[in-house]
């Protein structure tokens, strides 16, 4: 009779990490340059959580962002899976949380499941590219959620604003007329 | 070998020699030195690859720019008879100045032939294929500072700045120290290109200033040229400077956009070997991109993460359609 495996017995489950460790570290070493402000947890296929800075990308930032977004950055939970890395993580949004009305629903970006619908494709996703580059995208979807709130636009870009200044414009203009407002004295 | 040491290497197999430069650097001096001094010239600078810092081996001629007194040849810049004029006067003086037998400054010029922008001087025996050459051009400084340059073949005078793309290149250089001799690993890349006719090294300049980008490290900056490029040589290739319209209308597009395509999943192919750790695999797809001059370890066994087909994203995830 064959001697059990006691290594492997003892080991648990096989996580994505035990086959791909540089990618274990990469990630640690691109997501905490990115956003040192995101805890990892080994719980299950891992996982992220924490809050996004406002405006990660390269271009300026237009005035009146951190109104709009009420001074805080995104708070999310990035999902792992034991696919990971040919699958993408998943990002939950979890303040701002989108509605249940909001999932599904193209102009909102937002999959049924709550997390964001961040590819229309599986190919976009190589299994090479970073996570840095889904919170890039995850920040700019929170930008644009604000704005769908606020009513300045009625649905999203196709492909995020990370570096496309689209929406930039709009930010500034409706952070004057927010300044407006706030100079009009309340009535009697 | 790392991937690092094997760029250096491949570039100094890329660039001209640096004796080949300096020579060439002098020559186009004593130009400038001679005819700097006329009484009807306001300046004298260079224009070329040489200008920019993106000149490749061997280095054959050097552009000059001579710019006139517009008020000491008043009829000049105007259309008809004044084209050819500009070229002879300029002509004439570098015999004058620096013929081979009676230059009052130098003896170097051989044969000074008026062309149909510029005057081109042979410092070699004219025959020689291989003869080195200053193209020296006549220009008048416009009010908007662009040049206004002469055209014999159609007895014109036309507008010209290449002060801009000299000026374009220096700063993309400011911003990534390897974006000039990227550009010179990118003009050599050419020349293996199998397309009907040739590519102009100006087209592949007008592609890294689009496509090149400016951060990073070598083998990713060259990914994401191959793979922008490969999209932007659908389109019209023309002067940075909005001047002088197509650098190159006869360009081959099909087959330029075909070796770009194959590159940039090579060059995909060898991101990913790296990022793997496969060093010797990554060295070894970057030769077969480049060629034998690229530094790599002898043919092993591939890995199959590198034989396998490379996928192909159309844009960086972080530009992917949102669902």
């Amino acid at each position: 009779m064959a001697e059990p495996n006691i290594e492997l017995a003892d080991a648990g489950p096989v996580t994505w990490w035990r086959c791909e460790p540089r990618r274990l570290a990469r990630d640690q070493q691109e997501v905490a340059a990115f956003c040192p402000d995101l805890d990892w947890s080994a719980t299950g296929a891992g996982s992220w959580h924490g809050r996004l800075p406002i405006w990660p990308f390269a271009r300026p930032k237009p005035q009146g962002v951190e109104d709009l977004v009420d001074g805080k950055g995104l708070l999310v939970q990035v999902v792992y899976g034991h696919a990971y890395p040919m699958v993408p993580a998943a990002i939950f949004p979890l303040d701002p949380e989108p509605e249940v009305v909001e999932r599904t629903q193209h102009q909102w970006h937002v999959n049924g499941d709550g997390s964001l619908c961040l590819m229309q494709t599986d190919a976009a996703w190589t299994g090479r590219d970073s996570v840095t580059g889904l919170l890039l995208k995850a920040a700019g979807w929170h930008i644009e959620y604000a704005l769908m709130k606020h009513g300045l636009i009625s649905v999203m870009s196709t492909n995020g604003i990370v570096e496309d200044p689209v929406v930039d414009p709009l930010i500034v203009s409706s952070a004057a007329e927010r300044s407006v407002e706030a100079d009009v004295p309340p009535e009697d | 070998m790392g991937l690092v040491k094997a760029f250096d290497d491949y570039q100094d197999s890329v660039n001209a020699d640096i004796e080949q430069v300096r020579l060439a650097r002098a020559r186009r001096d004593v130009f400038k030195k001679a005819l700097g001094a006329e009484d009807d010239v306001e300046e004298v600078f260079g224009s070329g690859s040489l200008a920019r810092s993106t000149q490749l081996a061997p280095i054959h001629d050097v552009d000059l720019v001579v710019v006139f007194d517009a008020d000491a040849h008043p009829t000049w810049g105007t259309a008809g008879d004044a084209a050819q004029e500009a070229l002879s006067h300029l002509g004439g003086k570098v015999h004058v100045l620096l013929g081979a037998t009676h230059g009052t400054v130098d003896q170097l010029v051989r044969l000074a032939d008026p062309r149909n922008h510029a005057v081109k001087c042979f410092l070699d025996d004219p025959e020689d294929p291989d003869a080195f050459t200053v193209d020296a051009m006549p220009a008048l400084r416009q009010p908007d500072n662009t040049l206004l340059i002469p055209e014999v073949t159609s007895r014109d005078w036309v507008s010209a700045d290449p002060e801009y793309l000299i000026n374009e290149v220096a700063k993309r250089q400011v911003k990534w120290p390897y974006f000039r001799p990227m550009v010179r690993v990118l003009k050599n890349w050419r020349l293996g290109v199998p397309v009907e006719g040739k590519i102009k090294s100006l087209v592949m300049e007008i592609l890294a200033l689009d496509c090149l980008p400016t951060a990073g490290s070598r083998p990713e900056a060259l990914r994401a040229f191959f793979s922008a490029a490969a999209v932007r040589v659908n389109e019209p290739i023309t002067d940075p400077a909005d001047l002088c319209g197509e650098i190159q209308p006869d360009l081959d597009r099909v087959g330029l956009r075909d070796a770009l395509n194959e590159a940039s999943e090579l060059a995909t192919q060898a991101c990913a070997a790296a990022a793997n750790g496969a060093t010797d695999d990554a060295l070894q797809v970057w030769a077969q991109l480049f060629g034998t001059d690229f530094p790599a370890p002898a043919k092993k066994q591939t890995s199959p993460s590198v034989a396998a087909p490379a996928l192909i994203t159309s844009r960086p995830v972080k530009d992917a359609p949102q669902g």
